[in-house]
Formats: structure tokens, sequence, C-alpha cells
């Protein structure tokens, strides 16, 4: 285990990575964490500090510098902003004199330069002269290297006793199957399922386990990223988010400060989560949205099937990060305006990406499943939120045209069949196989609203003919949450919520938005959602695209 | 005698006789006709009763030399010397159990050659068959025939007389007869058996009789070209009374005389024959078979007119997927029909016929051929006109990416107009060149050189723009996280080996070599040995080298990035067609 852990941590790149992981380290550590690494402020060279005693040694100051992976020549000296040596020295001239808090100034002070790597031999003599002249009664230094934080790391929070058993095995078998991502995936849910229904006795046993969680995602991410694939890790961190927010809402009833500590370590797990994503998104889909077909041939498979699925996978996952971005903006960042703009410029690329994305991919013009109900409902609400509503006309209107030319001509059109095996017979020349493989349909429906909340009466009557003269059979249902679903939802503990049904297309446009969405004042599940009181409610749709649940409408009032 | 003799005489003996006369002539290809002589003879000299032996076979698995056996008879029967009852109990039973085989009626000729040898079998025949009509009427054709060879007015009258008989049976054989007489070089009698005809035609005859009339009367002009007008005049009478008879006998007709038809006679029955219905598949059949012989002949106009107009009164029921004969033909190469039709019927209105026409390419085996459009068949080729038609081609020949390719190429040419040279181009590439990049783009490349400025123009921008979607395409590299996961790819696999096997077997199941064949399975090794015995009996060594076979498909990119997308674009092609 211990080298999974060093592989893991010196594949960490510095910002975000490493130095997210670290102060979790010392809090398990008995340590207590007085400044995390911050973006855009002056650091004078520490980026994690941290007081308390190790080892039974006296209190005393920790100052962590981090740099990532191995320690270079180029890294230690090379006069840029970055170098180790600039960043120990300003720490000795500047941090020191001037930053120390005021109650730990009689504190001894260790100067920790960590890396994820070794020290290479180029600059060991160097790194030691500038210790050895710089160690005094006062200020000494310790280097936490790749092995020593590795050790740590493994008897703080893997140990066989800390975890229950065949969690090592499923975490190795998670990072050997990387390039089988839905296997890889399936250990690694296990290991989250295993970890988060463990009984806690105490919070802090809790906060454990969310740093647990949250280290074992962190290795799975960073050797898929070394793999070159990130469907393990992508997946991974759906199931790590909704099975932490299960364990998030256990602390309701407990002390303001512990509260506070979870909700800190939920974010910890749902900024690797935002990571994760992010990360899918910027190397496999959004250089490659501009690309006519590009996406779709990137599939590599012969199979319609293969490209339809993946592609409406892909819209989904780009949409849900948009609507996270929105919900940044809009819940969490309230006065920085850089941070706030750099989340409006990522999620402005994002609209941009799924407007070429569905451009570039016709494909995504009709799903073969109904139940990508779910992708485009996520992209209804990313384009809403955005204000392109004109996108979402263009393209619902063509989804509709698609489907009455594939009904009226026997082509592949949307089914309610899942099984994989079905679906590469489908449409099958079989008798009365349109209404076995359309008996229900959320998909129509849901069109059917849309066109009303983007006034086009047209595509509202496309929808209409499209239910007379095809789908005369097919119930036109929707799905809404109810009192069962805040205990289901997030773990898909069963079935839950229920179907409003039939929905008649024979209404107006008004009496069926009325309909539909006056539902939702009955359906008051939604408000009791854990994470819709607490405002976190991107939460729910990320259930909802795991456990292909339909959006739920009162986001769309 | 010698021992064959003895042979034969003992299977007669034992009540086998007929079965190992027809295993010896199978066996005998050589001496085939001494050994019939040898036959004759025992048979002349009252040693074997040959035609009673083959009087009692039944054609069925318990004789399995049935046909080699009618075969024997039917060339045995010249010089036989048996009575005439004999001679027709034996045919008639041959025929009968012939059963619907094209070789059924071969007992006729044969007859007739026996009846010619001896001017009174004629009569004696004649004698046998009106006493037995209900099993013997089939020969009195050929006996009429025969007679009239030797004493022309005797068996005229007869046949003349027969006409009115009760007998429907002997009525429809004299009908039929008097289309086929030994005639004198007189005018007059001609003139009067059509008269005969057309009462005959008066009196309302039935089915069996009108086919009977018709086939006479057409004969009859055959001998008199003055009677034409009266016999076309007599030949429309008869499709007014049944329309599906009398066109069924002129498919049959056309298909024996195509080939000697005048303009006149090919526009009467073409004209006629559009009546033909789609169910009628034995008379599509003939129509075919004289199509053929039209295209043949170099008669194309009327040819593609009747196409055209039959198609378009069926309403696509009746296409040229039903010719299969006159396919052949426009699809064969040397003809040189094959761009003239293609650009005519790539024109509104001939909807049915061009796909008719792409599924005829598609499964020929003209995938290395190219199209060129026939400006003459085009009667406005304005830049409008030529886009649609460059759509229609893509439409209809997508699956035969090339032909498709050049059709649209061919368009370019004589076309100054930038705008129609880049809407050719990006036709070109999408859909043809997305979809099959392989093909088509070796197909563009051969033309870069020796093709017109515009045509080259086109295809330069074609390949332009292909190039630049697969450096666009390349430069994505490889995406795992996109793949399929390993069990839909196993599944998917699977399906498709299943479909493969599926298809494999049906092929095989259909093939007539691997019918008559026995299949062996090798399982190891680059050769196979085995040992031939001669007829001698000399055994020989023979060796067969085994070779690797392998083929080739391009599946269309489309049909798996958008096949929705790609079916809805094609309709719309093939839509131009539609005369609305």
């Amino acid at each position: 285990m211990k080298l999974v852990i060093r592989e893991y941590l010196a594949s960490l790149r510095e910002r975000n990575e490493l130095d997210a992981i670290l102060p979790d380290l010392l809090s398990q550590l008995g340590l207590s964490v007085l400044s995390k690494p911050t973006i855009g402020t002056r650091q004078d060279g520490v980026d994690v500090a941290a007081v308390g005693s190790l080892d039974a040694r006296p209190e005393a100051v920790y100052l962590f510098s981090i740099k990532a992976g191995d320690l270079t020549r180029q890294d230690w000296d090379d006069n840029s902003m970055q170098s180790l040596r600039r960043s120990l020295n300003e720490i000795l001239d500047s941090y020191i004199p001037n930053r120390l808090p005021i109650e730990h100034k009689s504190k001894k002070i260790v100067i920790c330069p960590c890396f994820g790597g070794t020290v290479q031999e180029a600059v060991r003599g160097q790194l030691s002269g500038f210790e050895k002249t710089n160690s005094n009664s006062r200020v000494s230094f310790e280097e936490w290297h790749g092995e020593k934080l590795a050790a740590l790391i493994e008897a703080n929070f893997l140990r066989e006793e800390l975890l229950p058993p065949d969690t090592h095995s499923l975490m190795r078998k998670a990072l050997a199957l990387l390039d089988e991502p839905d296997v890889s995936h399936k250990h690694f849910s296990k290991l989250i399922h295993l970890l988060s229904k463990l009984q806690t006795k105490s919070d802090k046993e809790l906060l454990f386990r969310f740093r647990q969680i949250n280290l074992c995602l962190w290795i799975l991410f960073s050797w898929a990223r070394k793999e070159g694939n990130l469907e393990s890790p992508y997946l991974s961190s759906e199931i790590a988010l909704l099975s932490s927010w299960e364990l998030h809402k256990t602390v309701a009833g407990t002390t303001k400060k512990t509260r506070e500590n979870v909700t800190k370590a939920f974010g910890a797990i749902l900024s690797t989560y935002h990571q994760i994503c992010f990360s899918y998104l910027e190397k496999n889909i959004l250089p490659h949205t501009r690309k006519l077909h590009g996406l779709s041939n990137a599939v590599h498979s012969t199979q319609w099937l293969d490209v339809n699925q993946k592609l409406f996978e892909v819209l989904g996952r780009l949409s849900l990060a948009c609507i996270w971005l929105h919900w940044l903006c809009q819940e969490v960042v309230t006065s920085q305006d850089d941070i706030r703009n750099g989340f409006e410029s990522q999620m402005s690329k994002y609209i941009s990406s799924i407007d070429e994305l569905i451009a570039n991919n016709p494909a995504l013009f009709l799903p073969a499943r109904d139940d990508h109900v779910v992708e485009i409902a996520l992209t209804f609400l990313a384009l809403r939120f955005a204000g392109a509503c004109k996108l979402i006309s263009f393209w619902l209107r063509e989804m509709i045209g698609r489907a009455q030319f594939a009904y009226a001509t026997n082509g592949i059109y949307p089914t309610t069949i899942k099984d994989y095996a079905e679906l590469l017979d489908h449409p099958a020349q079989v008798e009365n196989y349109l209404q076995k493989s359309t008996p229900g349909s959320e998909l129509f429906p849901f069109i059917a609203l849309c066109s009303t909340l983007i006034e086009d009466e047209e595509l509202f009557s496309a929808v209409r003919t499209l239910k007379n003269t095809h789908l005369a059979h097919c119930d036109f249902q929707y799905w809404y949450p109810d009192e069962s679903s805040e205990e289901n939802i997030y773990q898909n503990w069963t079935s839950h919520g229920y179907e409003l049904s039939p929905i008649s297309m024979e209404q107006s446009s008004s009496e069926l938005t009325d309909e539909m969405l006056g539902e939702c004042d009955h359906s008051t599940g939604f408000q009791e959602l854990s994470a819709v009181r607490a405002r976190y409610w991107p939460v729910i749709l990320v259930a909802c695209r795991y456990y292909r649940l339909p959006v739920p409408l009162h986001f769309f009032r | 005698m010698d021992s064959l003799d003895k042979k034969i005489i003992r299977s007669q003996t034992e009540g086998r006789l007929a079965e190992f006369v027809s295993q010896e002539f199978l066996n005998r290809h050589a001496d085939s006709d001494e050994f019939l002589r040898k036959l004759a003879r025992l048979s002349n000299e009252g040693h074997i009763d040959l035609l009673g032996a083959f009087a009692k076979i039944e054609n069925s698995i318990a004789f399995p030399n049935f046909f080699p056996a009618k075969i024997l008879v039917e060339k045995v029967l010249p010089l036989l010397n048996s009575p005439i009852v004999a001679i027709l109990r034996c045919l008639q039973r041959l025929r009968r159990e012939a059963g619907q085989d094209l070789s059924a009626s071969s007992v006729f000729p044969a007859f007739e050659e026996y009846c010619l040898k001896d001017p009174q079998r004629p009569s004696q025949a004649f004698d046998t068959i009106i006493a037995s009509p209900a099993d013997l009427s089939l020969f009195l054709q050929s006996t009429l025939r025969c007679g009239s060879r030797f004493a022309f007015e005797v068996f005229y009258k007869r046949a003349v007389g027969l006409c009115q008989d009760e007998n429907i049976e002997l009525r429809s054989q004299a009908l039929s007869a008097l289309g086929h007489l030994e005639y004198p070089e007189d005018p007059s009698i001609l003139g009067a058996t059509m008269d005969v005809l057309e009462e005959a035609l008066l009196r309302e005859p039935g089915e069996q009789e009108l086919a009977c009339i018709i086939d006479s009367i057409f004969h009859i002009c055959r001998h008199e070209n003055s009677l034409t007008a009266r016999a076309e005049t007599a030949l429309e009478d008869s499709i007014r009374r049944d329309v599906d008879v009398s066109v069924h006998i002129f498919s049959r007709l056309f298909a024996r005389y195509a080939d000697e038809f005048s303009t006149q006679q090919i526009q009467f029955f073409l004209h006629h024959l559009r009546q033909v219905r789609p169910q009628s598949l034995v008379t599509l059949q003939q129509v075919d078979i004289g199509l053929g012989k039209l295209l043949r002949r170099g008669k194309l106009i009327p040819v593609i007119t009747f196409l055209e107009s039959v198609t378009n009164l069926t309403d696509g029921a009746i296409s040229l997927n039903v010719f299969k004969m006159c396919t052949t033909s426009i699809l064969d190469e040397r003809l040189g029909v094959l761009n003239r039709v293609t650009t005519r019927w790539l024109t509104p209105g001939n909807y049915h016929l061009a796909k008719s026409l792409s599924e005829a390419l598609l499964s020929s085996k003209t995938q290395e051929l190219e199209l060129t459009v026939v400006i003459e068949e085009v009667p406005k080729l304005d830049a409008n006109s030529r886009i649609r038609l460059a759509e229609s081609a893509v439409g209809f020949l997508f699956l035969s990416p090339v032909l498709a390719a050049s059709f649209v190429l061919s368009l370019a040419k004589r076309t100054r107009s930038k705008q129609i040279q880049s809407q050719l181009a990006s036709l070109l590439f999408d859909p043809l060149m997305i979809s099959f990049p392989g093909s088509v783009a070796k197909f563009l490349k051969s033309r870069l050189k020796g093709s017109s400025a515009s045509e080259s123009l086109v295809a330069k921008d074609a390949l332009c723009q292909q190039s630049d979607y697969e450096s666009s395409l390349r430069s994505i590299g490889n995406l795992p996280e996109m793949h399929p996961n390993q069990l839909q790819i196993e599944i998917a696999n699977r399906h498709f080996n299943t479909a493969l096997s599926a298809a494999y077997e049906e092929a095989e199941s259909r093939s007539p070599l691997l019918s008559a064949i026995k299949k062996s399975v090798i399982l190891h090794g680059a050769h196979t040995v085995f040992q031939i015995t001669d007829h001698e009996g000399n055994r020989h060594r023979s060796v067969t080298p085994l070779h690797l076979h392998s083929t080739e498909m391009e599946f269309p990119r489309y049909q798996f990035i958008d096949p929705v997308g790609i079916d809805h674009m094609l309709r719309r092609y093939r839509q131009n067609l539609v005369v609305t």
C-alpha cells in the first residue's frame, strides 16, 4: 500500500493537490492547521502553517513550503518566484519576523520543505548546506519528502485496523483495472460503500471517514491521470460525493463546530469531485467540441448505439459542470470578483462547448434511450441558466423532427429498453415491437414542458402530433420525488418517488405546464431533501445523472 | 446376340428393363447412338417391350433416372416400328409424369419426328386420338401439323372441322394447330384460316381457346404480312375479352420472337404488355426475356419507354427489379446504355426506376464502374437541376459510393460556375467522403489528372475538405474515456458474429455449388493430399494447395455516427424524383 501512496504523492501537482491533502494529514496527526493555501494572497513562502506536537516532542510551529514531484536543481534555485530556496528565504526573512501569530512567537519553529517525490542527488548538498547555515536554537528544518508523507498517510489513514476488511484489496483492484473503467469503478464503489456504512462513534471518527474517502479518491484520480484514463475517477467521484453527502447529513443535529468541520470535510470532497470533473472535461471534451464528428469518431466503435449513448453521457457531464459553475457563482463566491469572473468565464466557455458539441455531433439530435431525458434536462437547465433559449429551441425542434421521421420509417427511435444487447437489435423486426419498446415516455412530455417554458408553441404542437401519430399507445409520464426520496436518493437503496401519469397531450400548453409544474406543489419531498435545504442542490442532479432518475421539475419552476 | 443384348433381355424378365436401360444409357455417353440402335432392334424384333416398360415409370424417388429415361425414349422413338397406340400411351405417360418441368413438352418434337418417318402414321395417330381424346388430345396439334405435310387439304379440313367440336380439348388443339400447319404458298388459304379464327373469337371462347386463337392469329400473320392489320384488330379484340390471358400469350410470343420483330410489332406488343399485372410472375419473366432481346438489338428507346410507362402505371409495383435479364443488359457495359438510363431515371418522375436501378447496381458486380451524366437526356440542365441531379445520385447510389461520386463529378463538366462547383464538392465530401473515405478518395485522386479543368477543381476541393476533416479527427488521438466498456465491446462482437454466421449459413444454403459438392473441413496444414482412382483402377496422388481468402467491407461512417440523420438526408435527396 505504501508503494501505491508514494506513486500517488509523486504524481501530485503543487497547487490544489499536494497542498490540499497536507492539511488533512496534519489535522489527522493532531496538529492545528493555522493557514491553508489561498490564491492571490501573499504567502511569504508558507503554503501551510500548523501548530502542535509531533512524536511526543515539544509543541512547535510547522511551516510548510510545498513543491510537486522530485526536488530538482531547477526547483531549488532557478531565480523564479517559485523556487524553493526563494520560498525558504521568504519564510526566514519575512514570515517568521512579520506574520507569525503572536501567541506562537515563543514556540520553536520547524521549517518543512515538502515534496511528493525525493530530493535529487544534484541538490542534496545545497539543500543540506542551506539548512545547516540557517538552523539555530529556535529554527530547525525537517524534510517532508514522498517517503515520509507516504508512511504518515498509511499509518494515519489507511492502516489495516482503521479500515474494514478487503478495503486494501478493493483499492488495489480499482487502481489495477483503470483501463477497464467500469470494473475499476465497481471496485471503488464497493470501497466507498464499505467506508461510508461504518458506524462512527464520534465526530472525530466521522471527520476521519471523510478524509479517508477524499484520500482514496485522490489516489485513484492521480493514478488514472498518469494512466491517461479519467473515466473511473469521474464515476467514482460521483459516488464518493453522494456517499459523503449521506454521511454529511447525519451531523445535522450535532454541535455547530462539528457541523462546520464536517461541512469543510465535505467541501474537500466536493472540491476533489470538481477537480476531477473539470480535468475530465478539459482533457477529453472541450478541446474537441469544435471538430466536426470529432467526439463521435473518438468513441472508436462501429455501433451506432455506443456513439449515441456516449455522446449523451458527455453532454450530461458537460451540462452538469456548467450547473456546478453556476452554483459556485451563486452560492459560494460572494465577494471576490476575480474568482467569480473566473467561474463565469469558465461557464461561458462550457456553454459554447455545449453548442458546438451538439452542432458537430448529430447523434445528439435524437437519443436512442428514453432515459436520456436526464441529460436533456441537465442541458436545458444549464442553457437556461446561461439564457441560451434559442439554442434549446433549435435543438429540441430538430429532436422532435427526427423522432417523427424515425417512428415513421422504423428508424432508430427513442425506446425504454435499457439492456445493451437488446438495444443493439433496436428496432427489431418483431410484431408489435413499437408498442413493446415504447410503453411509456418521460422524454416527450419533458420536451413538451420545455416548449412551453421557452414559449415555442410550434414545438409543443409537434410533440402533440408525434403522440397522436405514432405514440397513441404510449403513456406520457414524469417522475417526482416524495417523502422517501431523502432516504434513498443519494444511495439509491430502493425505488422512491412517484410518476405523474398519464400526461395528456390533448390539453393546451399552459394546461400542461400547470399540470406538470403544479404537481411540484404536491411533491413536497423535494423541499425536504437535505441537499436542497442545505443549498447544495446540484448534489441532487449528480444523483439523477448517476442513478438515471429524471431531473425533478422543481428545478424548472 | 451379344452379352449386352442378353443382359437387356434378362432385365425385362426380371421386371427391371426401364431401370437397366436408363442406367446403361447414362453410362454410355460416347456410344449412346449405338446403344439406342440396339434397343430399337431388340424392340422391333419383339425381344423386349420397350414402350410397355417405359409406360409404367414414375417420376419419383424410386426411379431417380426418370428424366434420362424420358430422353432415351424421345431419342429412340424415330427408330421404332411399334404401333401408334403404344407410342402415344408411353409418351402421354412421360408427359404427365414430367409435370411442370420445362422439358415436359419435348415429347412433342420427338413424336413429330416419329410421325414424319411414315405418311401413314399421322392418320393412324389422328384416329387413335379421336377415339380417345380424354388422354391423347395433347398430341392432336403435332398430328395435324405432321399430317399437313403429307396431305394438307385433308388435315386442314380436319383441323377446321374440329374447331367447333364439342370436346374443348380437341377444339383448343385444333385452333392452335391452325397457326402451325404446313401451309402452301397461297394467301387465300391463310385469309380463310383468319376467318375461322375470327369466328372462333366471336364465339366467346374460354381462356384455353382464347390462348390458342391468339397464338394462331399471330403465327398466321407471320406467314402472310398482308394480314397484319386484321391480325392486330383481332388481337386487340382478344385483349378486350380477357386481358390477363391475352397479355400472357403476347408475352410468350414477345419472348420468343422479339429478336425478329419489326418496329411496328415492337410498338404493338410493348403497348399492350404494359397491362401486365405485378402478380403475373411468369408473364413478367417472358416480357423480361423479350426486353433483353430488344436491348441486345440496340432498341433502347422502346424498352426505356415501356419500363417508364409500366412503372408509372403500376406505381412502382412493377419496375426494373422484376426484369432481371433486361437489367443485366442495361448493366452490360458493352451495350453502353447505363449512363443514359441512369441520367434519365435520376430526373423527377422516375423514383421507382431510380430505386430499382440503384438496387441492381448495388447487387451487381459493377462496383468498379464509373458513371457519367448524358447531357442529352436532361432537357434543361440549369444550376438548380444540376445540383438536384447530383443529390439524387447521392440519394440513390449512396451504397455504391464510387458510382455516385463519378456521376456527381461528371456534373461538373461544362460549368464554370464557382457556386455549382463548390456545391458539388460539398456533396462529394458530405456525405460520400465522410462515409467512405477510402474508395471515394481513391477515385477522386485518380481524376485529378486527365479530367476537365472543372472536374479537377471539384475533385481537389472535395479532397481538401476531406483532408482537413481527417486531420481534425486525427488530432484528437486516443481518448479511452470515450470508448465503450469491455462488456459492451464483447456483446457487440458477439452480436456481429452471430449475424455474420447466420448470413453465412444462409448464403451457403442457397449456393448451388455447395449443395452439389461435399464440404470437407481441413484441420491443419497448408495443402491437402488425396487419392483418385481412374477408370482403369489406378490410384493417383493429387495435391491441392490451400489459399487464404479474405474480403473487405467499408461500412459507411455515417451509419454509426448519425444513422437517423443520414437516412433522412438520403430520403430527402431521393424525394427529388417524386413528382407532387
